[in-house]
């Protein structure tokens, strides 16, 4: 463990993992990509001044348009949320940090870096020109060719991984550690729909990993997923959707939180029908995942099934209804003060309303004949979107005061509010009055023009509004007047009962609402006891009970690095490695015209697994809260629940790959497709993994028996019957190849396509039960030093995960071995 | 107004809902079942919508279709005149096969579209008005038979409306629709 660095110095940078530091980098850093995003923007606005204009290349514009939807939506929109919540989600929940400090760090560096990868794919022959939503097979390289469309699907692979971990750990921090007395009904809105935010992207997002690595492996290793005529195009609409219906609410509720705390504190009165609000808020994560098929409204789908998506479509707009006029009820009953924040949440709310509004028409089935493709729908989507946006703005100048401890120019605010808001309408209404424009060229009726061209200067004139803010923030961080600790006259969540900017332990004493009103409790812990018996003995088990938090660690920097540099490695491996399966194993042959990018895919994984132990060994302590709200999750210990909501998303990732399985084998006829594998190796292989699966749960009840030989020799056996199952494999996968010519592209026996499916689908369990050996062989070593005697939780959860893998195959065995 | 850090009044975490927001909440509800009916029943009932059939087939065994559908039809200098009343549009990289096509007005045709390569947009545009469309997904893999009617005689431009690819700004095909 090292000491965190004063905030002047760089290197306190790279190591803080204090969630308010890294809340201040992720709110940086995702304004940086609204340039990125912007500049991007303003190309494809200069493009369409006139019809057929041509300052950029069709190819280029291709690529202009799809770099700018993937970088708003996951660059830009999603981040900037996620930096006001990992400052404040902590704070108003009286938390001392995020559950995971470290894991916390490991997101916002490989978001970052994620990023940087995306820039980088612009260089790399040209970055992905398939659109936001990428559909196949344009995706596959067949017909997007360049490294750098591998690359930017690489750098979402990446950022999804960076969205999976702050997800659980949100989950977990909001479910383990709320002050005392703050039970789920009592908690600020902002935190409500940050949670709500979370528990969808925990879902949405696997799906999005699990089509990501889908698309790379047809992309990496030439798998013929989304190429495949057996409803591969179909296949990828329903994944990607599936995702990116919840996207939608997973970009906007952050905004919304905002907007309700703004509507609260400049209201002076508390939100009206705040259950029914909550309530709306939960169904909407619910719903949100009913709804994907309306953005396949014109594919190839029965009219039944697109009828079903319409009613949970237009079902989706009550609860969102009732979410806006309990927003307008608010300001009716209150007293409103017109504050700059408050002027950004407003501006949020009416330009979702004409967003939400517009989208009512697109969920109608006829409408969308006619509507789809067209402007009509960019503008609703961006009126939705970046009008919500408009409240996360309005959130940056409300918490200004409490991160930097000085006002903002309240002035330049109204300004810049004012500049803005004239900016957007310019920009998007216009699309609206020249909607029939169609979407994805740059050629249009020049009857339009005059719309475009307002379009144009609107897009400028909004690009331009955000310097007055970063001009107004800049100045007056360096010469802004104190803000005090409460700046505003009626908030009412915890943050703002502590000084600005909050010290790095946040609290003086422990916050407590057990009495009803926010409270700071002083507990005596220092002999290693604790006030109250709440029940929870682990903690009374943790030997470093009164150790001092940590707040300093390189490793998830480290570890970001190492991931970027297999990232860069895998773009490019597949055009500079030839592999030629010959006859037998022996004739298999390995060419390499260019020796960076595998070199790069080489180095990177060992620099991955060498960052990780770093990580594993360091003396890093992030104290479990000891007193806390844990609704529904009494009892389960900190790192357990996290577990328990990894795998939660592990779940939809090989959900995803099975249904991918299913919906191609239903395409190709179900009867028409026999297992290309023998039954018994597979049977043998579930008895082996079933076995291991048992010998760790043996070392587990040796290791609290502290029985060492007993913990190493059954940690040792589950290795090997690891080991024995990959061997099994490999021999299955050599029989395949060298006796029956089934490789991953070639079937003689039937579709190719059934092929890809299985080394495909058994390659990603293979892949899981290669990390399981590499943390089972970390924990040997480990117990073989003499850890785990006292503390086994690690032994316990990598049982989860192991037990995890192990049904996963029950379901893949039956799949790809019997039936 | 109660200050920061004081508990609000009362019960205010469980407050019944007021009546007046239980009426427009009412009312909301009954305004989106009347929307909702009325939509659905206008898609249902609304004749409105080129619903038609789907089946499966190669891309190379549709493009084989078209190429004996193109051979059946008759060869003019404004485009195909169909034999009977199958149309047959191929999609593929940059172009739509099979097409000029030229049709009646008031005649229903079944139109048969299907992709060769990727996935492609069947946007149809009046030539007076760019403006009011029609636009279908058309997918490799799967060939969607969906019968059209076109009233007024006049040319209609095809555009391709989903990414294609480099020279998808070029796809571009026409209806020629003449009085029978």
């Amino acid at each position: 463990m090292s000491e965190l660095p004063p905030t002047t110095s760089l290197r306190r940078w790279l190591v803080t993992t204090n969630h308010k530091d890294v809340g201040i980098m992720y709110t940086i850093t995702a304004l940086f990509f609204l340039i990125f995003g912007g500049v991007m923007a303003l190309l494809i606005r200069l493009q369409l001044w006139e019809p057929g204009a041509q300052i950029l290349s069709g190819l280029a514009y291709n690529e202009a348009v799809t770099a700018h939807g993937l970088v708003m939506v996951f660059w830009f929109l999603s981040p900037l949320g996620f930096g006001l919540a990992n400052y404040f989600v902590p704070l108003q929940i009286g938390a001392d940090d995020l559950a995971f400090p470290r894991l916390n760090a490991v997101s916002y560096w490989l978001y970052v870096l994620s990023g940087v990868m995306f820039a980088i794919s612009f260089f790399q022959g040209g970055t992905l020109s398939a659109g936001w939503t990428m559909y196949a097979p344009l995706n596959v390289p067949m017909y997007t060719p360049s490294i750098g469309s591998t690359g930017a699907i690489l750098a979402l692979a990446m950022f999804v991984a960076s969205t999976t971990a702050s997800t659980v750990n949100f989950l977990t921090s909001i479910h383990h550690s709320r002050a005392e007395g703050m039970g789920l009904m009592d908690m600020p809105m902002f935190t409500w729909s940050m949670l709500a935010t979370v528990w969808m992207m925990l879902f949405a997002f696997a799906a999005l990993l699990s089509v990501a690595v889908i698309l790379l492996s047809d992309r990496v290793f030439g798998s013929l997923y989304f190429s495949a005529t057996e409803g591969g195009s179909l296949l990828w609409g329903h994944l990607f959707w599936f995702f990116g219906h919840p996207e939608v609410y997973i970009v906007f509720f952050p905004a919304l939180g905002v907007m309700l705390e703004l509507f609260q504190t400049f209201s002076g009165r508390r939100l009206v029908g705040r259950k029914w609000a909550i309530i709306a808020i939960c169904l909407i994560s619910v719903q949100s995942f009913l709804v994907w098929m309306h953005h396949m409204f014109l594919t190839t789908i029965n009219l039944e099934i697109k009828t079903l998506m319409m009613a949970t479509t237009i079902g989706i707009s009550l609860p969102f209804d009732l979410l806006v006029f309990a927003l307008i009820y608010t300001l009716i009953k209150g007293r409103i003060q017109f504050t700059t924040p408050f002027l950004f949440a407003l501006g949020a709310l009416l330009l979702f309303i004409l967003g939400g509004i517009t989208g009512v028409f697109l969920g109608a089935i006829v409408l969308d004949y006619e509507f789809r493709g067209t402007y009509w729908v960019v503008a609703h989507f961006h009126y939705v979107m970046f009008g919500g946006a408009t409240a996360l703005f309005g959130g940056i100048y409300y918490w200004f005061p409490k991160v930097t401890g000085k006002m903002y120019d309240e002035f330049l605010g109204k300004v810049h509010f004012v500049v803005f808001f004239i900016g957007f309408n310019a920009v998007y209404f216009s699309m609206f009055l020249g909607w029939e424009t169609p979407r994805r060229v740059f050629e249009y009726d020049p009857a339009f023009q005059t719309f475009h061209q307002i379009g144009t200067i609107g897009a400028f004139v909004l690009g331009g509004s955000f310097f007055i803010m970063f001009y107004n923030l800049a100045k007056s961080y360096l010469y802004g007047e104190e803000a005090g600790a409460n700046p505003w006259d009626y908030t009412r969540t915890a943050e703002w009962a502590i000084p600005s900017p909050p010290p790095l332990e946040n609290w003086d004493g422990r916050p407590s609402y057990a009495s009803g009103k926010l409270e700071f409790v002083q507990d005596a812990v220092a002999d290693g006891g604790h006030a109250d018996g709440h029940g929870e003995s682990h903690l009374d088990e943790y030997p470093y009970w009164d150790k001092h938090p940590s707040h300093a660690s390189i490793w998830p920097f480290a570890f970001s690095v190492a991931t970027l540099i297999f990232m860069i490695g895998l773009s490019g491996v597949r055009d500079s490695v030839s592999l030629s399966l010959g006859e037998t194993l022996a004739t298999t042959a390995l060419s390499m015209s260019n020796p960076v990018y595998p070199v790069f895919a080489a180095v990177g994984p060992i620099l991955m697994v060498w960052t990780a132990v770093r990580w594993g060994t360091e003396d890093f302590y992030a104290p479990p809260t000891a007193i806390a709200e844990r609704w529904p999750f009494h009892g389960i210990e900190k790192v357990k629940l996290g577990m328990w909501f990894f795998l939660a998303s592990d779940v939809i990732v090989f959900g995803a790959f099975i249904s991918a399985a299913v919906f191609i084998r239903v395409n190709a006829g179900w009867m028409n497709w026999g297992p290309i594998t023998e039954p018994l190796p597979g049977l043998i292989n579930t008895f082996v993994l079933l076995t291991s699966s048992f010998t760790v749960i043996l070392a587990l009840v040796f290791a609290r028996r502290e029985n060492a030989k007993g913990l190493l020799a059954s940690l040792g056996a589950t290795i090997l019957l690891s080991f024995t199952f990959l061997g099994i494999k490999a021999w299955e996968w050599h029989h395949e190849v060298y006796d029956k010519g089934v490789t991953l592209t070639q079937n003689p026996h039937g579709d190719p396509i059934q092929a890809s499916i299985y080394y495909v689908t058994t390659g990603l369990h293979g892949f899981h039960v290669v990390i399981g050996v590499l943390i089972a062989g970390y924990l040997f070593v480990r117990a073989a030093r003499g850890y785990y005697r006292e503390d086994q939780r690690p032994l316990e959860y990598f049982g989860l995960y192991w037990h995890f893998v192990d049904i996963v195959w029950i379901f893949l065995f039956p799949l790809f071995y019997l039936f | 107004m109660p200050a920061p850090l004081d508990p609000p009044e009362g019960n205010w975490w469980d407050e019944p809902v007021n009546r007046r927001e239980t009426i427009w909440l009412g009312i909301a509800g009954l305004w989106s079942v009347g929307i909702f009916g009325w939509m659905s029943g206008f898609t249902q009932f609304g004749d409105q919508n080129p619903i038609g059939e789907t089946y499966d087939v190669e891309p190379d065994a549709y493009r084989e279709r078209v190429q004996e559908y193109k051979d059946a039809a008759e060869e003019t200098e404004r485009g195909l005149v169909p034999p009977e009343d199958s149309v047959y549009v191929g999609a593929m990289r940059y172009n739509w096969d099979a097409l000029p096509v030229v049709l009646e007005a008031g005649r229903e045709y079944d139109v048969h579209l299907g992709a060769y390569d990727v996935q492609h947009g069947f946007s149809i545009r009046p030539e007076e008005t760019l403006s009011k469309q029609i636009n279908l997904q058309v997918f490799p893999g799967n060939e969607w038979v969906i019968p059209m009617t076109f009233d007024e005689p006049g040319t209609y431009h095809v555009i391709c409306n989903e990414f294609c690819g480099q020279g998808h700004r070029s796809m571009h095909g026409t209806l020629v629709v003449e009085e029978a």
